[in-house]
């Protein structure tokens, strides 16, 4: 992990300066670039190098990892450190061999970006020798842009995707540096992949993924819309009895984990930063895997994660205490009671 | 006697990596890297296994034990339940002198009668907890809760820019 | 707390983890780690006195590593003892860790564990402990060259055994 100061801002700055809208492009074609974009990786065969890079305390950071895509099967990374994915399943190998992250389909819906989102389709500069048109996120309340999704023209493979601040400056950034055989033609898909086995270490079958729930657990909260444009689009209990809340706004995904307990501070990770959190304490991180935001209240300790900043995770983490202290309605608890069997909610 | 300048053997990699070389090491390995797929390839090996111990999570004694230190003193939490004189029984012994944590461990495991009476009040304590909210403290396990949004963000997001994370070091883990 | 030095029971709420950290790379088990620890505080509550405030946990890394050679040598006269490397004791799990991690952390630890003392006590005050080599050279009263080529060798070994694993 090196600073690459230098190197992220000219990359932001570059594609910034490179965007043109395009005559007659309004919001709806910009929804379906992104609508197209979310899927194109299994629908197209390539390879190349994806870097992500991240700012923390005003430094940058970066990372590469290679990437393929065959036959509908998505490979990121290489080695004992890399992840896969193919339809409803994601497996993630370490040092022990892969281990499987999830194996079931996902019912909850995300909303329109467009419900909160005010969205521009552009020009931009090509990305890796591709030609490219840029979908550009305003916060309608502010004018501020606060996401630019880059997209191969021909296929519609996102190749960049970068997250800006209150400020309109570029903090995170994930996408192609290299990229090969995109567009080109595509390998079968194979007849019989290969199954990996997920077992836990005497032996016996792990299932990965976590239980979808109706109920949760007293003192735990799911409020259905959280203020931000952001919707409740699964919950799940995992085995360690930590309930994962998973939100769309239609361009960020957050996750909240909720568990039972106040926050023992000593056994977080180094580093971080403190952070308020309407009046408790909270620790934020900006790292590879995203930004994440802990902290406790009222003997439930929460964790966020999403690509989005510290502010706007701090912001979630308020108004979600906020949502949860609410009671739930009686239309609330209709639609656990119908949605929750089908696992939708 | 006139000797060859000697090149840095091999160990000279682990310390590129945590930064203890000297200027003329480090350039000999940038040096070396490039030129050789071998030497890059130790490099790995050696960066996998620093970074799979630097990767494992902090470990902790459980809550009674701290509970039992503080409350007692660290010289006093093997307690004189076994001591035949009747004296307390001191484990330390001068800085740096070897001891007996044996002994010490022998000493601060009940006997039958005492582990029975403490089964039965533990069974007590357990019973209580049931039927009483306790405050208890938690360690989110953060580096897996940040893979597990990776996971559940690829399938329904962008595979690729979401799956990223989970291939790359720069975490709490991974 | 006063003139920035600590009190022993503040040393145990606040770095009490950390020590047990180190204390259990180092032992492999609970049970080593947790007398390894308790042996650690009595030499830190009484060298305290001493103690001059600056890297504090440089300074616990030192005695318990210490604390646990000391333990090493004993064992060495007394070869009945069970070894830490005894491999009935070194798969614990890691409670509230995730399927994944707990088992990657579990066959990190055992291939850890494994590795002899000589080799260990460097990467784990390395790699665990976050010391320089130079700290590491003082709390061994080795070298500074032969902390630099255990380490290497220990991390070669580890890669080693952790790629069979693997396989």
């Amino acid at each position: 992990m090196r600073r690459l100061a230098r190197v992220g801002l000219v990359v932001a700055l570059v594609a910034v300066g490179g965007i043109v809208a395009l005559p007659g492009a309004h919001a709806d074609d910009a929804e379906a670039v992104l609508e197209r974009a979310r899927n194109a990786t299994v629908r197209e065969d390539f390879s190349g190098v994806v870097q992500i890079e991240w700012r923390n305390d005003g430094e940058w950071y970066t990372a590469k990892a290679p990437v393929t895509g065959t036959g509908g099967t998505v490979q990121v990374g290489e080695g004992t450190r890399k992840a896969e994915g193919r339809d409803d399943e994601r497996w993630i190998a370490g040092v022990s061999g892969w281990q499987a992250g999830w194996d079931e389909p996902v019912r909850g819906d995300v909303p329109s970006p467009s419900a909160h989102w005010d969205l521009t389709l552009g020009k931009a500069d090509p990305i890796a020798g591709r030609t490219t048109v840029v979908v550009t996120a305003t916060d309608p309340d502010t004018g501020i842009e606060r996401l630019k999704v880059y997209c191969d023209k021909d296929t519609g493979v996102m190749l960049r995707r970068e997250v800006l601040d209150r400020n309109g400056r570029v903090v995170r950034a994930v996408g192609f540096v290299d990229v090969k055989k995109l567009g080109g033609s595509r390998a079968a898909a194979p007849a019989d992949p290969v199954t990996k086995q997920s077992r836990s270490k005497s032996g016996e079958k792990v299932d990965p993924t976590p239980d979808k729930v109706t109920d949760l657990p007293d003192g735990f909260d799911a409020p259905a819309k959280v203020p931000g444009g952001y919707v409740l689009a699964g919950r799940y209990l995992r085995d360690d009895d930590i309930v994962q809340l998973y939100y769309s706004d239609g361009l960020f995904g957050i996750s909240v984990f909720q568990q039972a307990g106040d926050l023992d501070w000593n056994g977080l990770p180094k580093g971080g930063n403190g952070v308020d959190v309407d009046g408790a304490d909270g620790r934020g991180y900006a790292v590879a895997g995203g930004t994440v935001l802990v902290w406790d209240r009222d003997g439930v300790t929460r964790t966020v994660v999403s690509d989005a900043t510290v502010a706007d995770l701090r912001g979630f983490a308020q108004a979600f205490d906020d949502r949860a202290d609410e009671s739930p309605g009686v239309v609330e608890r209709i639609t656990d009671f119908v949605l929750g069997p089908f696992g939708w909610r | 006697m006139n000797r060859e300048p000697t090149k840095p053997d091999e160990d000279v990699l682990s310390a590129y990596l945590d930064g203890e070389c000297t200027a003329v090491e480090t350039a000999w390995v940038e040096e070396q890297l490039a030129a050789s797929p071998e030497m890059r390839a130790v490099l790995d090996d050696v960066r996998a296994a620093r970074d799979a111990v630097r990767a494992l999570p902090l470990r902790d004694a459980p809550p009674e034990f701290w509970e039992h230190l503080l409350a007692t003193g660290p010289e006093r939490a093997d307690g004189p339940v076994e001591d035949p004189a009747g004296a307390p029984a001191l484990v330390a012994a001068g800085d740096g002198a070897p001891v007996d944590l044996a002994a010490a461990r022998r000493r601060r495991r009940p006997s039958r009668w005492v582990a029975a009476v403490a089964g039965v009040a533990a069974a007590l304590v357990i019973g209580a907890v049931v039927f009483v909210p306790q405050e208890q403290s938690v360690t989110p396990p953060v580096a897996a809760l940040t893979d597990a949004h990776a996971v559940r963000s690829s399938l329904q997001d962008d595979a690729v820019s979401a799956l990223v994370p989970l291939a790359v070091r720069g975490g709490f883990g991974r | 707390m006063t003139d920035g030095v600590p009190t022993w029971e503040e040393v145990a709420r606040d770095h009490g983890r950390f020590m047990y950290t180190v204390a259990y790379r180092l032992a492999g088990n609970d049970e080593d780690a947790q007398d390894v620890v308790q042996e650690s505080l009595i030499r830190v509550k009484r060298g305290l006195e001493r103690y001059q405030p600056g890297s504090l946990e440089g300074w616990l890394a030192r005695i318990v590593t210490n604390v646990f050679l000391d333990e090493v040598r004993r064992r060495r006269r007394r070869p009945t003892d069970a070894l830490p490397d005894d491999p009935e004791r070194v798969l614990p799990t890691s409670p509230g860790a995730d399927e994944v991690s707990t088992q990657l952390s579990d066959d990190i630890q055992a291939a850890l564990a494994a590795l002899p003392d000589e080799f260990r006590v460097p990467v784990v005050l390395c790699d665990v402990a976050d010391q320089s080599y130079e700290q590491i050279a003082a709390s061994l009263g080795v070298p500074v060259g032969t902390v630099r080529s255990r380490l290497h060798r220990g991390r070669r070994m580890l890669r080693t055994m952790l790629s069979e694993g693997a396989a």
